[in-house]
């Protein structure tokens, strides 16, 4: 998982304010607001970063422990791919 | 022989001809939207014919709506509507065992669809108008929505339910859908009101109001109607909600279910300094 990247979902809309990402998933009409960091993660997932590279970047921007960044980012995105949000390149 | 005739209304700037041959419906729609009689250049013309027995929809509670090729169509079991957009026209079919309730929820139903297409939004929310503002309040079902609308009713009620918002360059107003359960509020209108403040509804035991920071109050107040998935632009609809909550003050309203909450409400003006929680002495 760690060398693919994941690309947002053609049928989500999404809409930063104040920094956070309000996300809208059309089928079901559910509405999520992500925090900074999950935010930042929401950004990173343009079909143009891997997993690692959003480690990365997401351990660096936030002063974060690599590998706790590592277990959570990959566990947040196994949830918006299993809520259909993100779609696996 | 029954006579076609016809009957205008108006709402939110939306004129709409309405005409079936059924005389006793017609006459209890022109009494129930009395405050929306109008007329103009039809948006869209409707025609509304009464069938026997009960819709083709064979599940009671079966809802079924499409949008392709500018035609947009309801199945519910008290009505069938068709609407075409590109030729303004559109039919109702009713079921005689609704008669006067599936008129009036076909016809909101239409204004829902018209208001978004013509780049309105629509909450599910009460509305009060009060000194010449709107003031909305939302929540799930049980959260007090009617309950505010029925202890404000010295003042304009513009819905319990259902209420029409748009923007102009200045400010977004808010304005009543017709719809048969407004009907009994003795102080309607069918005027636009700038709007005040937006309200999500939480019953306590004491009045203060919150406010609610942007992100929460997009997540919390848009509204993607059922089947309109297919018809709107998400992004577009996001994209006014956004900037709704961004120009009309968001707030929690934490109230008693009496009028006392008024005075809270208007104590604080409807706004308060961003990031500074208003909490008031209990009323």
């Amino acid at each position: 998982m760690l060398n693919k990247c994941f690309k947002r979902a053609k049928s989500t809309a999404s809409r930063t304010v104040d920094n956070e990402a309000v996300v809208v998933i059309p089928e079901g009409g559910l509405v999520r607001v992500l925090n900074d960091a999950g935010s930042r993660v929401w950004q990173l997932l343009d079909g143009e970063h891997t997993v690692k590279e959003i480690v990365e970047a997401i351990s660096q921007e936030f002063d974060a422990p690599a590998e706790q960044t590592q277990t959570d980012i990959m566990s947040f995105i196994k949830e918006l791919e299993a809520k259909q949000m993100v779609e696996g390149l | 022989m029954n006579k076609t005739k016809t009957l205008q209304i108006v709402a939110g700037d939306i004129p709409l001809a309405i005409t079936l041959d059924d005389h006793q419906i017609l006459k209890q729609l022109q009494s129930l939207y009395a405050p929306f009689a109008g007329g103009g250049d039809a948006a869209c013309k409707i025609k509304i014919k009464v069938t026997k027995g009960t819709s083709n929809v064979s599940v009671q509670d079966q809802v079924d709506i499409k949008f392709s090729n500018h035609v947009y169509q309801v199945i519910n079991s008290e009505y069938s509507a068709r609407i075409d957009l590109k030729k303004k026209i559109g039919t109702i079919d009713i079921s005689s065992d609704w008669k006067l309730e599936a008129c009036s929820n076909a016809i909101k139903n239409v204004y829902t669809f018209l208001i978004i297409n013509t780049g309105g939004l629509v909450l599910h929310a009460s509305g009060v108008a009060r000194q010449e503002q709107a003031y909305i309040f939302c929540g799930s079902s049980g959260a007090g929505k009617t309950t505010v609308a029925e202890i404000s009713q010295e003042n304009v009620v513009l819905g319990e339910e259902l209420i029409g918002i748009k923007a102009d360059a200045q400010s977004w107003r808010a304005f009543s859908i017709p719809y048969q359960q407004d009907c009994r509020f003795p102080r309607r209108s069918n005027d636009f009101f700038r709007i005040a403040g937006l309200f999500q509804l939480v019953q306590d035991t004491s009045n203060h109001i919150i406010p609610i920071p942007k992100p929460r109050a997009l997540a919390d107040f848009f509204i993607l109607p059922v089947g309109f998935e297919k018809f709107t632009s998400c992004y577009n609809l996001l994209e006014k909600w956004h900037r709704l909550v961004n120009e009309v003050g968001c707030f929690e309203l934490h109230f008693l279910p009496n009028s006392s909450f008024w005075h809270c409400i208007t104590k604080s003006g409807g706004r308060s300094p961003r990031g500074h929680p208003v909490t008031l002495q209990p009323i």
